[in-house]
């Protein structure tokens, strides 16, 4: 059967309005996949930079799938989180971003954006803190439209990640 | 004049422009015509009947011809010969209207008097209008052409002249507008408030007297009799005409002169009839089952009007047989299918959010003290949060009833009215489908058009005719048969059914007639219904012939198509039949040739041959045969027979009622105990929300009738989104209840009320299997449906539960539940994109049933092309699930093994996206059966066998065959009992494991409760007494005589490093010495050797030459020889350490079970010197070893400890034969304590001093501390806290804390361990209160290491009952147990926890004695050692406890026979509870009694014969390695056998081994006469046969190589309580004396 194997890091975000963030991440992948070792999901320190605007995590990423199929090649979700003064934490960004299906190694940036709340909400969150959050994470990988949804664009989420591809040659699919 | 006929053109394009289809015949029926105005009486119009029409129709035609020659002539028409020239009735009709048309013109002016001249203009523009339209009516007619010349001439001058006049009323108009200018205010409120028709008279007035002439013509403006005036003056020629434009004129609107001069069609529905063709007959397709998709939505007026239009356009055209059609069979007009959706493809903007959309609002939140996860999990779990400030939100969920279709509990006539019931449904469904679809009229409407067509089809004339209508017979036989072929199929199901339920009511009235009474209300009422014979023959007859018809006719249709395929047959079948004729010629030939001896062939040739001849002559096709009529009737009378209702059979219709009664006295002994446990048999359900058990219903009876009125409301505050809603259904009596069924609601809509709400009936099933002894039938198994062993079936309990569920609501009405925008019903929001979600079952697959009901539910139309694909897949669906009906386990194999699944996988479902298959690379079960990827995963899941391979083979391969088996091994122990090899302990182990299992889990759960210093290695700030230190340290004291030992940094080890073992063996003391009682030993010329050595040393207690060997891992080192009892080696012995997998992670290295063992040999030089005459000038020599002791120190031990220095008890047998211990030699050299207590005696015991160490010194985990959960008083925990770190800043190494964790991963204070236990009955017979036998019990019981017991986890305390279970234990728990036996005997017993060697942290018992010593108990072994004693193997003790209190040690010294053991004395122990804190009353966790087995004498038996086999079969195999035989002798091994119990009886004769070893000598006496005998009895606490065989081959025994050596073996086992075994082996090797 035909395996991946994704071995990376999350290397960080930049172009957050605050400092102080963190990232919860995921490995999303269809049913004909099998996670046979690493983690497919986990959450980042919080970093909070004293020099520049980038916040580095370095979180090792490394999950090895076996695959019976092209569907549902996995996809990394991000919610990157900031985290105040307080402690407190709320929401500052969704992302997601196909791992990509080329063997070899890979920096991508995953642009995310979060959802805007009416004024009044941003009135509470100016003052009081706190976030908007989908009610529905679903949504935030599914091509369901989202044509009502206000959102605000926020910064980046850099990963390095390489791809290993092994027996998909057997199958007649060229990585 | 050009331009009054531009005005025409202009007109004419705008009629043609805006009713395009009008043609001109329609306008000239209307103005010829004028008094047919439909709007006044249309229905006369159409009413009319169709001949009635045609004569209508006929007459317009005839008048409209006769009446233009009419217009011609009349030159000087005048409205009055124009109304007389046409009938009596017209004019008045005309006059009539032209009245009406004024009245309403005056009552509608409202203008003033300026406006009069644009009235003008307007009737001149209506006029011409009027002549436009006219002259277009008439266009095609020439001969109009020069009057409408004439005419427009005469109207132009007329205009002119008008134009005229009317400027000069303008002028006029003027005039008096000045005046009424200068009007008073009078005046001026008269001339809006004065009626117009008074002004207007008094104008016209006015104008009478200033212009005479013009008077006339203003008046006939207003009045009715003017016109006649202008027009005679102006136009009036033709006087046809007139009589219209003088309406038009009258009325001045164009309105109204639209509606005379258009044709306004009626709003009425039209006749039906007028809609179709004279000989047609309305047929409604739709009912006939024919696709007619919705027409677009017209108002029906509108609908009406077009209609009535088409009709009065092109009812002529009908009637010629055009071809066009507008109006369907049905009388509708002809419309596509509406082409507009009913919904939208473009999302618009919906008012409220998509809930799958939502956002919300979250509060800026801390993590918790535990730092758990920010933000919700990614994959769907947000959902389950709570509802903020939505508090008051009350679901009610309303359980009503639970009906079982079948239960276990069902007698056999139950049964049978559960499927009569079912039966009955069904019949009912089919009679409803039989009214509703109405299958045989719609074949007889068929017959009837057929019949017609077929009328018409002799009668058409024309070719184009012919063909269309044979295509439309064609098309109707189709259809008829189809129609036929569902209607003999539904006749056939209904007689089946009805056979079916009568068969079914015959077998349980039978039952009911046999068993005697009656257990069941079922009756059922068979109404019947005489039919006529004759009708009923006649219908048949006819219907048959109608069929026999049409089969013929199919046949004659065929049969050219037949012969064509016959006659290629033929031609195929002669061409082969040559081929072999030829062949087989050949082939005769060439065996006659080959015969003869002459010719030659082609190999390829009479190979072809053969496999043609060996080929079967295929048979000769035959001719399509005649239409024999006879037969086919007679199978369609057969058919005819099976599906529908022979003629003059009664016509049956059957009622199911409830009424017959029940049946209270039964003398049936099954069915009264099937009735008892009915009754006693209760039912409840439990209600989960959101997959939490928040309710259960009381308990309720089954009735009678298997329906459980629950009838319960629960009301339910939720705090959270409500997502799911599940009912699970128990059954049972009242102490064991068992679970049958779970099954989902749903959840309703947000305004739904429980009043309101509708009852849903979900059915259930259970896939238990129950067996009764009663009457029941049990569910899932097998019974016979009829009662007399025939028809065997099963069913599962099923059944269905009719339930509601609905909103709560408050006193005042408003309604519970979360607002709707905020909130819908979790179906519509999880799967508001997936309406598949109701059909597909768990694997994503479509279930034709569910499918069915959905499509009922969504009213799918099966007949709409649209849905032609799903239809397909559904009947495929459906077909292949009656075809197969094992299509479960086809399904299962068809999923797995192709690749390419099929569309439809086994029956009864299909995939929508079925191309979804063909791109998977392979099935899922080829990557769970790949052995890589299965080691991948076991080793990610840290399965213990898995978790430390570093590297997985890449090739599948490279795995060896059978890793695998190891996982599966839990699950056939189990089963297999007494054949497993180890049956006595198979009970326990398997516990073992499960609770192995359940405390890794318990604490993994703990160990991920990480704390910021677990995951942080801060480095504390020096401080000002740390920097003291460090400058200390830089100026060490100078004492150069006092050895420092340096302590060795523990490291964690990295690959590549080696891990060594050093062992320093020192000294031992107390080595037994040779003492061969050979009754010749005074002969030392027989004895040279000893004779030698006895002249070198002098003393016979100096006859030993040992020396230690060491094994570890299947390396062994040993030391060189030293002489004497108390030898000397320093010998330092070193080995390098070998983790499986090279894995040296602390986890791995705590479980490593490797033993260190250390056996104290003596070596004997065995003379082999055959001839004595050489003796002086050769050596020949052998050595041989004799085992005298050894000890097993445990790697883990080592590692734990990483230096273990001391001397040690080596485990000695009570008995060596031919040696003997020298005590006094010992006493002599020193060693002991000169204050030793002479009461006791010494003990006989080899002692061995070793130091052993690891390199590099391995750092252990750190135990798991303050994480566990605790169900302890606060208070006092923090006191023990308290006292633990107390003492721990006091003496660092003295570590225990009073808070144990038990195997549920909790922290126990340690005293609610200790409880009086009575130990078993067996081990104190005669209520013999002796402790060392209660020693010697609990020692028996296997011993395991800490580590190895929990691997990865310290400090475990199970309780006395789980250790009893497991048959295995660490010292804490021999110990614990001990300390309660004791207890319960009435001595005061203490745990003692410490150091001990070998085994490092340990436990042992204390017990104070009445003499006012202190007994240390070693739980392992079961020995006893004064406190005082100096070799004690306990050498530190950290905390005393018992279940009063703990006493921490405080002592400077922690060796036993250093301390005091005044517990009292604070100074010296200081307790957990005293002063500050008194002990609690704390409820034990310990049983008051252990439940333990029965002391089993026959598995002793067993065991001991399995042992003794199993030793001689190993000493012969190893000495078959040295190529050395191995014969027995059972002389010596009865004699052994013989003594063995009396080692028992004496607990091993720890105390007496001297004596005992003068008694067996006593009994070899005579064996030793005859034989060297070396020997020794071993002792075991049975655990497993394997450290048995290990214990004995480190012996050495087998490897006496003396010629003629013999071996003797005896076996003993006790029995004791709990399967707890004490073997005894006794093992000598015999050599003949010479």
């Amino acid at each position: 059967m035909a395996e991946v194997h994704l071995i990376g890091q999350i290397i960080g975000a930049s172009g957050f309005p605050k400092q102080g963030l963190f990232c919860k991440w995921n490995i999303q992948t269809g049913g004909a996949w099998k996670l046979l070792q690493g983690a497919k999901e986990g959450q980042t320190q919080v970093d909070t930079p004293n020099i520049g605007e980038t916040s580095y995590w370095s979180h090792p990423v490394d999950a090895h799938y076996a695959t019976r199929g092209l569907q549902g090649w996995p996809k990394i979700l991000v919610q990157v989180f900031h985290q105040d003064s307080l402690g407190r934490n709320s929401l500052a960004g969704y992302g997601f971003c196909h791992v990509p299906t080329s063997p070899g190694h890979h920096n991508l940036d995953i642009m995310t954006w979060r959802p805007a709340g009416s004024f009044r909400d941003t009135i509470v969150q100016h003052y009081l803190g706190g976030s908007h959050q989908l009610r529905n994470p679903e949504l935030m990988v599914s091509s369901s439209d989202r044509h009502r949804l206000t959102t605000i664009a926020m910064g980046k989420v850099h990963i390095q990640v390489g791809v290993i591809v092994r027996n998909f040659d057997k199958f007649g699919v060229e990585c | 004049m050009p331009r009054p006929v531009k005005k025409l053109e202009k007109l004419e394009m705008v009629e043609s422009r805006g009713l395009p289809p009008l043609k001109n015949k329609a306008k000239k029926s209307v103005s010829w015509s004028p008094q047919e105005k439909f709007s006044e009486q249309p229905p006369k119009f159409f009413q009319r009947q169709k001949s009635s029409i045609e004569e209508e129709v006929q007459a317009i035609e005839v008048q409209a011809e006769v009446k233009p020659p009419k217009k011609t002539g009349s030159t000087q028409p005048t409205p009055a010969s124009s109304s007389s020239s046409s009938s009596s009735d017209e004019s008045l009709s005309s006059d009539e209207h032209h009245s009406e048309v004024r009245d309403n013109f005056v009552a509608d002016v409202s203008t003033p008097i300026p406006e009069q001249p644009n009235r003008r203009t307007s009737r001149i523009d209506s006029l011409k209008g009027l002549g436009g339209s006219r002259s277009l009516s008439r266009q095609l007619s020439s001969r109009y052409v020069d009057h409408l010349r004439d005419e427009s001439a005469q109207a132009n001058a007329a205009f002119q002249e008008h134009q005229e006049r009317k400027n000069k009323r303008n002028r006029m108009a003027d005039i008096l507008v000045q005046d009424q200018n200068h009007a008073d205010d009078d005046e001026a409120y008269d001339f809006f408030t004065k009626n117009w028709d008074d002004l207007g008279t008094t104008k016209h007035d006015q104008e009478d007297e200033e212009d005479g002439d013009e008077e006339d013509g203003g008046e006939e403006a207003v009045g009715n009799d003017d016109t006649k005036t202008l027009v005679k003056d102006v136009i009036g020629q033709y006087g046809y005409e007139w009589t219209i434009t003088e309406k038009e004129v009258k009325s001045k609107r164009s309105k109204n002169a639209d509606k005379d001069l258009c044709f306004v069609p009626s709003t009425v529905q039209a006749e039906t009839n007028l809609k179709l063709n004279p000989n047609e007959k309305v047929r409604f397709l739709e009912e006939e089952g024919i696709y007619i998709g919705d027409p677009p939505f017209v108002p029906s007026r509108i609908q009406n009007k077009m209609e009535n239009r088409i009709l009065h356009e092109y009812l002529d055209g009908w009637r010629q047989g055009e071809q066009k059609r507008w109006f369907g069979q049905n009388g509708k007009l002809l419309a596509l299918p509406n082409p507009i959706l009913s919904h939208s493809t473009r999302p618009g903007e919906p008012e409220d959010l998509d809930p799958t959309l939502e956002t919300v609002y979250c509060a800026p939140h801390k993590p918790g003290p535990n730092g758990e996860p920010a933000g919700t999990n990614i994959p769907g779990s947000g959902l389950n949060q709570a509802m903020p400030g939505l508090v008051h939100c009350f679901l009610e969920v309303d359980i009503l009833t639970i009906v079982f279709h079948h239960h276990h509990l069902f007698s056999l006539e139950h049964y049978l009215a559960s499927k009569l019931r079912e039966r009955f449904a069904d019949y009912q469904e089919i009679l409803y489908r039989k009214a509703k679809l109405d299958l045989d009229r719609r074949i007889r409407v068929l017959y009837d058009a057929m019949t017609e067509l077929k009328e018409k089809l002799e009668i058409a004339v024309q070719q184009k005719e012919r063909e269309f209508q044979t295509r439309r017979f064609e098309s109707y036989r189709k259809e008829v048969k189809v129609i036929r072929e569902q209607r003999d199929e539904e006749s056939g199901r209904e007689r089946a059914t009805i056979k079916e339920i009568l068969t079914l009511w015959r077998t349980m009235r039978d039952i009911r007639r046999r068993q005697g009474y009656q257990s069941t209300n079922l009756k059922l009422t068979i109404h019947k219904e005489n039919a006529s014979l004759i009708d009923d023959q006649t219908q048949w007859e006819q219907e048959l012939t109608r069929e026999v018809d049409e089969a013929r006719d199919d046949y004659h249709d065929n049969l050219e198509f037949l012969t064509k395929e016959y006659e290629e047959e033929l031609r195929h079948w002669k061409q082969i039949h040559d081929m072999r004729k030829a062949a087989y010629k050949r082939h005769k030939k060439m065996k006659k040739d080959s015969e003869k001896g002459i010719g030659s062939a082609e190999v390829d040739e009479i190979a072809k041959d053969e496999e043609l001849l060996a080929s079967p002559e295929p048979e000769k096709p035959q001719p399509p045969g005649r239409f024999d009529e006879e037969h086919v009737r007679k199978m369609l009378e057969e058919k005819a027979r099976q599906t529908r209702r022979p003629p003059g059979e009664t016509i049956l219709t059957l009622e199911l009622s409830q009424s017959s009664n029940i049946d209270k006295d039964v003398q049936d002994n099954r069915e009264t105990s099937r009735r008892h446990s009915l009754s006693k048999m209760k039912i409840f359900v439990k209600l989960f929300f959101n997959g939490k058990e928040v309710c259960q219903s009381s308990t309720k009876h089954i009735g009678e009738d298997f329906t459980v009125p629950i009838a319960q409301i629960f009301p339910l505050q939720i705090t959270q989104w409500p997502e799911t809603l599940k009912v699970q259904i128990f059954e049972g009596t009242k102490l064991k209840t068992s679970f049958l069924s779970e099954i989902s609601l749903p959840i309703c809509e947000s305004d739904t009320v429980l009043d309101k709400a509708d009852v849903n009936i979900i059915p259930f099933q259970s896939t238990s299997r129950v067996k009764h002894d009663n009457s029941g039938v049990g569910s899932c198994v097998d019974f016979s449906a009829n009662g007399d062993g025939s028809s065997i079936t099963s069913q599962p309990t099923h059944g269905k539960v009719f339930v509601r569920v609905g909103w709560g609501r408050t006193s005042d009405g408003t309604i519970l539940s979360p607002p709707a925008e905020k909130w819908s019903p979790p179906k519509s929001r999880m799967y508001g994109q997936d309406p598949l979600e109701d059909i597909t079952d768990v694997n994503g697959r479509i279930e034709s049933a569910k499918l069915d009901v959905w499509m009922t539910k969504n009213e799918i139309d099966p007949m709409d092309p649209k849905n032609q694909d799903l239809m397909d897949r559904v009947l495929e669906a459906g077909k292949s699930n009656v075809d197969r009906p094992d299509s479960n386990d086809r399904n299962e194999s068809s999923n797995s093994g192709s690749g390419y699944a099929p569309t439809l996988q086994g029956g009864g479902h299909f995939r929508l996206d079925d191309y979804h298959d063909q791109f998977l690379l392979g099935t899922s079960s080829a990557i769970e059966n790949n052995p890589r990827f299965q080691m991948l995963k076991l080793r990610s899941s840290q399965v213990a066998e898995f978790k430390n391979y570093r590297m997985i083979p890449i090739n599948d391969k490279e795995i060896p065959r059978g890793i695998f088996e190891s996982l599966k091994k839990p699950s056939l122990g189990s089963k297999q009992g007494l054949l497993d090899t180890e049956p006595l302990r198979q009970k326990f182990k398997t516990y073992l494991e499960q609770l192995r299992e359940e405390v890794n889990h318990n604490f993994a759960i703990a160990r991920h409760k990480k704390r910021h210093c677990d995951v942080i290695n801060e480095v504390p700030l020096p401080t000002s007494g740390t920097m003291a230190m460090l400058f200390g340290e830089m100026v060490p004291a100078q004492r150069p005589l006092k050895p420092y030992r340096f302590p060795r940094p523990k490291i964690i080890l990295l690959d590549g490093q080696d891990l060594k073992i050093l062992i320093s063996v020192v000294r031992a003391f107390d080595v037994p010495v040779r003492n061969d009682m050979d009754p010749l030993q005074s002969n030392p010329s027989l004895q040279g050797k000893n004779h030698r050595e006895e002249s070198i040393h002098g003393m016979k207690e100096n006859l030993v030459r040992s020396f230690v060997e060491v094994r570890f891992q299947g390396q062994c080192q040993k030391t060189p020889v030293a002489p004497g009892p108390n030898p000397a080696w320093n010998e330092e012995i070193e080995f390098t350490f070998k983790s499986p997998n090279n894995d040296f992670s602390s986890d791995t290295l705590n479980r490593i079970k490797d033993n260190l063992h250390l056996h104290l040999f003596d070596e004997v030089a065995v003379d082999m010197l055959e001839d004595e005459e050489e003796r002086p000038r050769e050596v020949h020599q052998r050595f041989e070893r004799k085992w005298l002791g050894s000890l097993a120190i445990p790697f883990v031990t080592m590692y734990r400890n990483t230096r273990i220095e001391g001397t040690f008890k080596l485990h000695s047998p009570p008995v060596l034969l031919g040696y003997e211990r020298t005590g006094q030699t010992s006493m002599a050299s020193g060693f002991w304590r000169e204050n030793t207590d002479m009461d006791q005696p010494p003990k006989e015991a080899t002692y061995l001093s070793i130091y052993l160490t690891i390199n590099p010194p391995l750092s252990n985990p750190e135990p798991i501390k303050e994480k566990l959960e605790c169900e302890e008083d606060d208070n006092l925990v923090r006191h023990c806290e308290k006292w633990h770190r107390d003492l721990m800043s006091k003496f660092p190494n003295r570590v225990f804390s009073p808070m144990v964790a038990d195997l549920t991963g909790k922290s126990v204070l340690v005293t609610r361990y200790f409880r009086a236990i009575r130990p078993p009955h067996d081990v104190l017979e005669n209520n013999d209160q002796n402790p060392e036998k209660v020693a010697w019990f609990v020692a028996l019981i296997p011993y395991l290491p800490r580590n190895a017991l929990f691997p990865g986890i310290q400090a475990i305390w199970p309780t006395c009952e789980q250790f009893i279970k497991m048959m295995v234990g660490s010292e804490v728990e021999h110990a614990v147990l001990m300390t309660n036996y004791f207890t319960s005997l009435g001595k005061k017993a203490y745990l003692v926890l410490g150091q001990g060697i070998p085994e490092g942290q340990t436990a042992y018992v204390l017990t104070a004695e009445e003499s006012g010593q202190h007994w240390l108990w070693n739980v392992v072994t079961g020995e006893h050692f004064n406190t005082s004693e100096t070799f004690c193997p306990l050498v530190g003790v950290t905390a005393v406890a018992n279940e009063s209190n703990v006493w921490g040690n405080v002592q400077s010294s922690d060796a036993p026979n250093r301390m005091k053991w005044d517990l009292t004395n604070g100074s010296d122990w200081t307790p957990l509870f005293g002063s500050h804190l008194t002990l609690p009353d704390l409820s034990s966790v310990q049983p008051t009694q252990l439940s333990t087995s029965q002391p089993d004498q026959r598995a002793a038996t067993t065991l001991k014969d399995k042992i003794e086999k199993k030793i001689k079969s190993h000493i012969s195999s190893l000495r078959k390695r040295l190529k050395l035989g191995t014969p027995l002798n059972f002389t010596v091994a009865a004699s052994l056998k013989r003594l063995l119990p009396a080692l028992e009886s004496n607990r091993g004769g720890i105390a007496e081994g001297r004596i005992l070893a003068t008694e067996h000598l006593a009994e070899l006496k005579s064996a030793s006469a005859a034989y060297k005998i070396c020997g020794f009895p071993l002792h075991f606490g049975y655990s497993h046969m394997d450290q048995i065989v290990e214990a004995l081959e480190a012996t050495g025994v087998h490897l006496n190589r003396e010629p003629g050596v013999e071996f003797a073996v005896a076996v003993h086992v006790e029995p004791f309580p709990q399967t707890v075994m004490s073997v005894w082996i006794y093992v000598a090797s015999l050599v003949r004396r010479r």
